[in-house]
């Protein structure tokens, strides 16, 4: 309540000073930036007046605000992957404009780009963000244009473990992430065991990466935000991309419902790798085998214009996995028949519906209702049939286990622009979660009678209601000087406990000259729901809980400073160093018994990571792309675990090295290059053997027979050997009548590195595992 | 033709890439290189109220190195109860073992001092090449055990042996080991060249029970044995019983042992159990448990009850 009422007095006092004292003989221009081609609104766009040498940068929903003066009336509007656009504007009054911008187009020849100063005019420390062209250049695993493997090409970016869609950001766990898609969280962005996530990216119109300087909009996790926005819809003409691939195909369809009011985008896309794994398994096994795995997603959005300043959206994601794995067999008197089945699915449902409304020049409120669910289950049945038993009943053990996750929320976000130099952001948040742990379902029939029918809830349901404040303000103070302060309130509701989290934020900006920068920020972020992995890779299995009377939420401190420089047409240079500390950081006990309470078999401790980040990056010309290294650092420390000493966090990696290059061979044909090299992350090797006791004494000789057992000292106590790894990937394109064809090639991996995803142990020694080594690819788009 | 041809090599193309797909979705192995490491001391023994100390004293070796294990011989380990010295434990092979592929395996650390309930005792073990190691553990209280009926059932086209037993509730939380085996003799001639039995040879063996406390709630580690606690008894005297496959028993003597294990002990056989259960590859590997300190091993007290039962002329 106290923090309410700071924050909201501290609006009006800040409203006050600023439109009164900051008002002037100026007029303002609002209004919002869009594809010239589809209408889609292009969030992040820079404007900027030249002569003022100030700018400002529309809003998430592609609206802005800039107060201009009679002697200056010029403004350059520009987006990532765009032409700029300069504008003057004839009337020197309050006036609305839509901006259209057209996509830049392919040019073989150097084109020579003078410093982009309205992009670098909205550069941010820790704030990256490519374009879907440079997303779809960039070769992944089995050709699928992957978002978030895209990111994971940047510097401090990492990918969980081998081909995994996990993010790991700046030493961090990937439940340290806050994944949005059209501003609803997603709780678990994988489909295919990590290998890809659940974003078709020919759905997507934007994603903005935020590793540090945390404006204070953004809450709930302490390492990233990955913000992801659905196309809206081309609200002039119908449009349509299918894509077939080696295992997936997908397509989109979008276009008006009601020309230049309402549009709609739809998209889907499913998998066909069961099909060739079910003839595998035929072949080798008959019918005594049956593996199968599939996943779809799909999503729809439609926006609706009431008028020219209200607007409603409605958007919807929908994804599920769903594997399983039948086994038949018989004894060898065929007398007694086994049939064991399991298997596990998962998936996520979202949904938004969102009401923007302009109601003056400097004003822009955006209103949404939120819907998010994330849901797994497993189960596994044994069905004991015996042929001496005429009955035909049979015995029959089945387990089930399901968890998930569940959010009912409300939010308003408010942009206002007070005055030239300022813009100001607050709003509210409010969200009901609903946590299933894991609830385990036992039923066993022996012939027929049912001898045990058993929920065994070790994990009960929990409800939490969590609410947030925030205000901010961007302050150019001068031309060479910005500051953008903010804070964050946060309440999260336990049954019995209340915890408050008050988040300062802060970013200094400081232009030296017309290409160099310098920058500094501090954050504090706090958050209220853990991830329980057991694993290194990202499993389905992987439990969202909240912060409870005895689990506290994690909070987080950021430190970061920058220097960026554009030298030479195209030529970016960037330096970071970061520090973060967290405490109450959560890692399961060690040797946790994973049947009992999840409250009983944590631990919360301290982490800390720290590092630099370098990148060079060129953006014109032929050959494009970026080089990105990271020397970094990251440990943790847990009272009862490894003794209480210092350990090495099991995603410290401490080199990290990418080169992504495109390059133009000719003006239907390009190539995408990638090479990735990361030093090995930590992992807990049972590197000694010793006597099993129990082998040893006569009591318990019978029954521990395995006279030895594998053991280890201090936990992290090995490094996986480098992960390295080229991809090269070649599209043909071609016109073929009104349809676009893209026939892309690539190969994954093509040196065959054996990059570790596990260990284990075979032929008595212990060796590591790896798929996916040299791995062809093919895929062909068609758009329309 | 040219339509043909272009036909023909997608379709040959589209079968390599499926092809390629498979091959390299399959599992490779490759041999990992592991650090050196200094070897530790290690050291195992359960001792238990009225048998001699048998300390077995080894070292750990690298999990790639496929050596046998091996005891350290010539470690100098003294035997402290309640902080005060009692004596140094002496070395020898077990006389009681005969044969083996792993002979040297029963080479133990031994003396004539016999552990009393409720005494805490230390070890202090030193050897050569290594670090010190220290280990201490206190032998628990016995719990009384009681056989109170025996009766041959059939179901599910077997016989089975039911015992019905009692158990002592104590008035402290405890953990508990049940142990069922089947004895046979070992026999030695006398001066008549009769046979004479000189004792019993465990065979361990498999058993059944649906005692809601003990078999559902609790620690249930697998399905060959049992380890609980009292925890949720109710009463002084807690009744349940055992049911043992007439298949399983081959001799006539059947041994029921109530094990009171102290926490250490408990501890290393849950960490025991799971890593016997633990599929490395998808989560973190077990680390087993130790109260050496400075090494590994175990170093437990326990107190075991226990109660026969002869089958004579019953097995036929």
């Amino acid at each position: 309540m106290k923090i309410c009422r700071l924050l909201i007095i501290s609006f009006f006092i800040y409203g006050f000073i600023f439109t009164g004292f900051t008002q002037d003989k100026s007029f303002i221009i609002s209004g919002y930036v869009q594809d010239a081609s589809s209408g889609e609104r292009l969030p992040g766009a820079g404007i900027y007046c030249a002569e003022t040498a100030r700018g400002t940068q529309t809003n998430t929903y592609g609206f802005f605000s800039i107060s201009l003066s009679e002697m200056n009336r010029n403004i350059e509007v520009s987006y990532i992957g765009f032409t700029a656009k300069k504008i003057e504007i004839a009337a020197v009054k309050d006036t609305f404009i839509v901006v259209s911008l057209n996509k830049k187009q392919f040019e073989i020849d150097e084109v020579l780009v003078s410093a982009d100063k309205t992009l670098q005019s909205v550069q941010r420390i820790g704030k990256h963000q490519l374009t879907s062209s440079q997303i779809e250049k960039i070769p992944i695993v089995l050709g699928e244009t992957d978002i978030l493997k895209a990111y994971q090409m940047l510097p401090g970016v990492q990918t969980g473990i081998q081909g995994t869609s996990g993010m790991v950001v700046r030493g961090s766990d990937p439940g340290q992430n806050l994944i949005l898609l059209d501003g609803v969280p997603v709780y678990n962005a994988s489909h295919l065991f990590g290998l890809f996530s659940v974003f078709n990216s020919d759905a997507i119109n934007s994603s903005t990466l935020i590793k540090g300087a945390f404006p204070a909009r953004y809450g709930g996790r302490v390492s990233s935000v990955m913000d992801i926005r659905m196309k809206e819809g081309n609200n002039q003409k119908l449009k349509g991309v299918a894509s077939v691939g080696l295992i997936s195909a997908k397509f989109l369809l979008e276009g008006p419902l009601i020309k230049g009011k309402t549009s709609f985008m739809l998209s889907a896309r499913t998998t066909y790798i069961d099909l060739f794994t079910s003839l595998y398994q035929k072949l080798l096994y008959g019918n005594t085998a049956l593996f199968s795995y599939n996943f779809h997603d799909l999503n729809l959005k439609v926006n609706h214009k009431i008028t020219d300043h209200n607007r409603l959206y409605f958007s919807m994601y929908y994804g599920k996995d769903v594997y399983n794995n039948t086994m038949k067999f018989d004894d060898e008197t065929d007398s007694i028949q086994t049939e064991h089945d399991n298997g596990f699915n998962w998936g996520n449902l979202t949904a938004t519906l969102r009401w923007n409304f302009q109601p003056g020049k400097r004003l822009f409120f955006n209103t949404t209702l939120i819907y998010s669910r994330y849901a797994f289950e497993t189960h596994t049945m044994t069905k004991t049939t015996y042929a001496a038993d005429t009955t035909g009943k049979s015995s029959v053990f089945e387990l089930g286990f399901n968890s998930g996750i569940e959010d009912y929320g409300a939010k308003v976000d408010v942009d206002y622009w007070p005055g030239k130099n300022h813009r100001v952001q607050f709003g509210a948040l409010y969200t009901h979660h609903r946590f299933k742990p894991g609830v385990n379902i036992v039923d066993f029939t022996d012939f027929g009678n049912l001898l045990k029918a058993d929920t065994i809830d070790h994990q009960e349901e929990l409800y939490n209601n969590e609410a947030a404040l925030y205000l901010e303000d961007e302050w150019s103070i001068s031309p060479e000087f910005m500051v953008q302060a903010g804070i964050r309130g946060t309440s999260f509701f336990t049954d019995t406990k209340t915890y408050y989290s008050i988040e300062p934020r802060l970013f200094l900006k400081y232009t030296l000259n017309s290409n160099n920068w310098f920058g500094m920020a501090y954050s504090r972020t706090s958050q209220n729901i853990h991830l329980l992995t057991n694993s290194s890779v990202g499993f389905p299995t992987d439990q969202w809980v909240p912060v409870t009377d005895s689990v506290k939420p994690i909070l987080a401190n950021q430190y970061n400073i920058s220097y960026n420089l554009n030298f030479d047409p195209g030529y970016s240079f960037s330096v970071e160093g970061f520090y973060k500390d967290m405490q109450n950081v959560v890692e399961y006990q060690e040797n946790a018994n994973l049947k009992n309470n999840w409250q009983e078999i944590i631990e919360q401790g301290e982490g800390k990571a720290y590092g630099i980040e370098l990148l060079l990056k060129k953006e014109s010309g032929k050959l494009t792309g970026w080089l990105a290294y990271t020397l970094s650092k990251s440990d943790r420390i847990f009272k009862d675990i490894n003794n209480g000493i210092v350990f090495p966090y099991k995603y410290d990696r401490r080199h990290d090295f990418k080169i992504v290059m495109m390059y133009p061979l000719s003006e239907k044909i390009d190539i995408g290059v990638n090479w990735v090299f990361t030093t090995g992350h930590a992992v807990t090797l049972p590197l000694e053997r010793i006597y099993n006791a129990t082998s040893l004494d006569r009591l318990f000789y019978g029954y521990y027979y395995t006279p030895e057992v594998y053991t280890y000292d201090t936990k992290n106590n090995f490094r996986m050997p480098d992960y390295h790894r080229l991809d090269i990937t070649v599209n043909f394109s071609r016109k073929l009548g009104r349809f676009d064809r893209t026939l892309s090639l690539g190969v994954y991996n093509v040196y065959a590195h054996h990059n570790a995803l596990y260990y284990d142990f075979f032929e008595g020694k212990l060796r590591s595992i790896s798929y996916l080594s040299v791995l062809p690819s093919i895929n062909y788009v068609l758009r329309f | 033709m040219k339509t043909f041809h272009r036909y023909k090599y997608s379709k040959l193309l589209a079968a390599l890439l499926i092809v390629a797909f498979f091959i390299s979705c399959s599992e490779k192995y490759h041999d990992l290189e592991l650090p050196d490491f200094e070897p530790k001391l290690v050291v195992n023994s359960f001792f238990r109220e009225g048998k001699p100390f048998r300390v077995s004293v080894s070292n750990s070796q690298g999990r790639n190195n496929t050596n046998k294990l091996f005891p350290v011989v010539g470690a100098q380990v003294d035997l402290y109860e309640d902080n005060i010295w009692v004596e140094a434990l002496e070395g020898s092979r077990d006389p009681e073992i005969a044969g083996g592929d792993s002979i040297w395996k029963w080479f133990f650390y031994s003396c004539e001092v016999l552990p009393r309930e409720g005494h805490t005792y230390r070890l202090e073990v030193s050897a050569e090449g290594f670090a010190s190691v220290t280990a201490e553990s206190t032998i628990p209280p016995r719990t009384e055990l009681e056989i109170i009926d025996t009766s041959w059932i059939k179901r599910d086209y077997d016989k089975f042996l039911k015992v019905d037993l009692e158990m002592e509730n104590p008035d402290d939380k405890r953990w508990f080991q049940l142990i069922v085996s089947n004895l046979s003799y070992i026999l030695e001639f006398d001066s008549l060249q009769n046979d004479v039995i000189v004792g019993y040879k465990d065979h361990g063996t498999t058993f059944d029970i649906n005692d809601p406390v003990i078999g559902l709630r609790e620690q249930r580690l697998n399905e060959d044995y049992l380890v609980f606690s009292n925890e949720l008894m109710s009463e002084k005297i807690h009744p349940f019983s055992v049911e043992i496959s007439r298949s399983k028993i081959i001799y006539e003597m059947v041994g029921i042992d109530l094990v009171t294990l102290s926490d250490e002990a408990y501890k290393y056989m849950v960490t025991l159990t799971d890593f016997k259960n633990n599929d490395m590859r998808y989560s973190e590997p077990v680390k087993i448990f130790t109260n050496v300190n400075g090494g590994y091993g175990i170093f437990a007290g326990i107190n075991v009850e226990c109660d026969t039962i002869n089958l004579f002329n019953q097995l036929y």
